[in-house]
């Protein structure tokens, strides 16, 4: 093709060019907006602040869990133990901390030691082992279930004031839980779009062996992936805590889903190389608003799923046709 | 020739992608017991023709005629009415067998549904035969050459009664004997009255293969004449639009420092150690037929495979190369041959792959400066003259030249620069005038002091370029050639013949492609 060379000094793209590459995540933000509308239309309960101010405050577990799962799934991989990985840390430190104050750094620190460790084998699993992601998180999902399940199948443990104070608790009228929220997604973001690692992460996930031979150490930055996502996703089972009091055993499965869902909704292509943060944000408040529309018009939770899977067929469909890069 | 009627023709053809236009009133015939070739520079619109033909692509005004009537392509349709395609990545399934692969969509069945073997193993037989390909029907097809394969593909086209064959460079994948196979079946193939449809950059094979010649330049046919009737320097002159003149030599430079030295590397087993040097300001030629172990050793010193033992040293230290981090780290740049699979992330935009390899040195404490990132990637796509010159589009959409200009871009204007550059074919699939920026490229490269390894098979190429040119053979470096005994026989009869017999034979050898 000849294209007439553009006259520009810097050949800087168009903004055409920018909602282009933005299409994904400018199309999931706008249902979310959609879906908004429509909410406090429809449902009274849906136009009180407070009760939006609760969804954003619900939507900080299964959004960071997203984060989470973006940054495998950027690279061109995916983990399945996500849900898991965030009910064995939930439970084990809603048992340490065991109601009690002086407790928490330990069960903090228990906690997020389960994210690294079970990190740590599944970046092995993958890069060293070479087992496919897909099945290697599946072993590990099944793992860490059977083991929360043999150690109990009921409610366990139970959050120390202080730590479950974070879910109520404000600074100068901004809820704590708003604020952690923010600095979590403004660093995943900064490491994601500002640095060469995250850099690193989206040539990976486009072609794996061009970012080898341009000097990535990709067995490398597929292994870090890992490690970040299960290290995140405890601190999600961490965080959760807060709202539920005592560790439950029986969290992973809808996590699991509800985060795949996030991560397609905002955008990220399932074979890596693509996607944004922002987009994953999106998807996850889309979920979350439309679980809280749901349980305010007293909707079956069923129809909910289906919804829900009706929205990303939709959405996948419209990317395929429309938003190729 | 003309008086028969053109099996194909395309009449008045346009097409735009976006606000591009790519074809703009194109027509070509093809004629039976005819190689028609197709020239122009990247970017011309000869690919966009060729979809067009096979069915790949619609048109957005025009016609295809097959048979002097209007037809409506698909690529299922263009194949039953008789047009067969070559591609230069044959599009074979590599896990299943020949005959699977020949017949592939079109399988021979017999009573309820089974397939009929016995006549499928015969006419793949017969195919083979009528091109001299000696294939197994039962190989995989995985194991092949990239020659076989694309003989494979010719008898695919064969059994189903192909009238048509359309060549897409198939010189840009094959080289030297590989090359003269692929004449052959092409010469043979006409002389049973198929009509050729023959793809190239290379001017000296369609003076040895076409009847006639269509020049394409930004999306017109600019002439369409009998090859007899031309020139090598009026082709030239038609696809650039321009003379290019020969090239001035390159000043003498000093070449007192030594950059790289390779001592008894093992490339594999049973393969004798190599050893070189290569000095500062100094284009090292490496040539040999395509399976010589040309590009095993750029993949060795680049760190993408590395070698089995043997010792390379820079500035008299010892590196190691296990990975293509650790050859960047001492300061050589590795330019890899298939670029599509090994240059290029597609999907990303020409800025992310341009800024791929120096993210590290563009961050100031973590963060990636885009600015600087920004204006890198703008300066090199002026810098290697990228068309079109914009940063944000994703590379997949440009064309094969542009896209190694864009690969070697994002080696090149890492800072500072490589003392050892290794360009692994660089001007493979690249159009004639991109071929000349690449090479004063080269001449930049070497007068800024560093040494250039030039992988090339094309020999013209390699004499002109090259100091001095290492020939290697099966797996090990079978001569060293100064400027003054250059000759291409030579060189070819060193790359065929191997060391002893070029001694003991003296004739003997083919020509360059």
């Amino acid at each position: 093709m000849s294209a007439q060379p553009v006259a520009s000094r810097w050949t800087v793209g168009r903004p055409s060019e920018w909602v282009r590459r933005q299409a994904r995540t400018l199309l999931a933000w706008s249902l979310l907006v959609a879906l908004l509308l429509l909410t406090t239309a429809l449902s009274e309960t849906f136009r009180s602040p407070a009760v939006v101010l609760e969804t954003f405050k619900g939507a900080t577990f299964v959004s960071m869990a997203a984060a989470a799962e973006f940054f495998v799934v950027v690279t061109g991989g995916i983990d399945l133990s996500i849900g898991s990985v965030a009910t064995i840390s939930g439970m084990a430190a809603a048992v340490l901390m065991n109601g009690r104050d002086p407790n928490i750094p330990l069960a903090v620190g228990a906690a997020l030691g389960i994210g690294l460790v079970v990190g740590v084998i599944n970046g092995l699993l993958v890069t060293w082992v070479k087992i496919t992601p897909f099945v290697a998180t599946f072993g590990m999902l099944y793992v860490l279930q059977g083991l929360a399940f043999t150690y109990s199948v009921n409610p366990v443990g139970q959050a120390a004031p202080t730590f479950y104070g974070l879910y109520e608790d404000s600074i100068a009228g901004v809820p704590v839980l708003l604020l952690l929220m923010a600095g979590f997604w403004a660093i995943c973001w900064y490491v994601a779009r500002q640095t060469a690692f995250g850099k690193h992460l989206y040539a990976v996930g486009g072609d794996s062996e061009a970012a080898r031979l341009a000097g990535v150490r990709t067995t490398r930055v597929s292994f870090a992936s890992y490690v970040i996502c299960s290290l995140l996703a405890a601190a999600a089972g961490l965080l959760e805590l807060t709202q539920t009091y005592v560790g439950t055993p029986d969290l992973g499965a809808t996590l699991l889903l509800t985060t795949i869902s996030a991560v397609v909704i905002g955008g990220v292509s399932l074979f890596g190389g693509e996607g944004s943060l922002i987009g994953v944000l999106g998807g996850a408040l889309v979920l979350a608003f439309l679980g809280q529309f749901f349980d305010s018009v007293q909707v079956n939770a069923f129809y909910q799923q289906l919804i829900e899977g009706l929205i990303i067929l939709a959405l996948l469909g419209i990317y395929r046709q429309k938003v190729k890069r | 020739m003309k008086a028969e009627r053109a099996l194909v023709s395309a009449v008045g053809i346009y097409k735009h992608y976006g606000g591009i236009r790519a074809l703009a009133d194109v027509s070509l015939e093809i004629a039976p017991a005819e190689v028609h070739a197709l020239v122009g520079e990247n970017g011309a619109g000869k690919s966009t023709l060729v979809k067009i033909m096979t069915g790949a692509e619609k048109q957005d005004a025009g016609q295809v005629l097959i048979d002097g009537t209007e037809a409506a392509l698909n690529p299922e349709k263009a194949r039953e009415l008789g047009i067969g395609a070559v591609y230069q990545e044959p599009s074979l399934i590599p896990a299943l067998t020949v005959l699977e692969n020949v017949f592939l969509g079109s399988e021979k069945q017999v009573g309820l549904r089974l397939l009929d073997h016995r006549r499928m193993r015969r006419e793949a037989a017969a195919a083979l035969d009528r091109i001299g390909a000696r294939i197994r029907l039962e190989t995989e097809v995985a194991s092949l050459s990239v020659a076989d394969r694309q003989l494979v593909e010719i008898a695919r086209a064969l059994v189903l009664q192909a009238r048509v064959l359309i060549f897409d460079e198939p010189s840009a994948v094959l080289s030297g004997i590989e090359l003269e196979r692929v004449f052959r079946v092409i010469k043979e193939l006409r002389s049973h009255g198929l009509g050729i449809l023959y793809i190239s950059h290379r001017l000296a094979e369609i003076f040895e293969l076409a009847d006639r010649a269509t020049v394409l330049k930004d999306g017109r046919v600019v002439a369409s004449r009998p090859v007899r009737e031309l020139s090598m320097p009026d082709l030239i002159r038609l696809m650039v639009g321009r003379d290019i003149g020969g090239r001035p030599p390159r000043p003498e430079l000093s070449r007192a420092k030594v950059v790289l030295t390779v001592e008894n590397l093992v490339l594999g087993q049973d393969r004798e150690p190599i050893s070189f040097q290569l000095h500062a300001g100094e284009v090292l030629g490496l040539a040999g037929l395509v399976g010589s172990g040309r590009t095993r050793l750029a993949n060795a010193l680049g760190g993408i495979r590395a070698a089995r033992g043997g010792v390379v040293t820079r500035n008299g230290r010892p590196v190691r190369l296990k990975r293509p981090s650790d050859a960047m780290r001492s300061g050589i740049a590795v330019i890899p041959e298939d670029r599509k699979r090994e240059g290029l992330i597609l999907g990303h935009s020409v800025r992310e792959n341009l800024a791929l390899p120096s993210l590290r040195d563009l961050s100031a404490m973590g963060m990636v400066r885009s600015r600087t990132e920004r204006r890198l990637a703008s300066e090199a796509v002026r810098a290697f003259g990228v068309r079109p010159p914009l940063i944000d589009i994703a590379s997949g959409t440009l064309s094969g030249g542009n896209q190694q200009k864009v690969v070697l871009g994002k080696w090149l204007v890492r800072e500072p620069a490589a003392e050892v550059v290794v360009l692994d074919e660089p001007t493979r699939g690249v159009d004639v005038g991109a071929k000349y920026e690449i090479y004063n490229l080269i001449d930049k490269l070497v007068s800024r002091g560093s040494g250039v390894l030039l992988i090339s098979s094309e020999l013209p190429e390699i004499i002109a370029m090259s100091d001095r040119v290492l020939v290697m053979s099966a797996g090990n470096i079978v001569g060293e050639l100064d400027r003054s005994e250059f000759s291409e026989e030579r060189i070819l009869r060193l790359a065929v013949l191997g060391r002893e017999q070029e001694v003991a034979t003296s004739e003997g050898g083919g020509h360059a492609a």
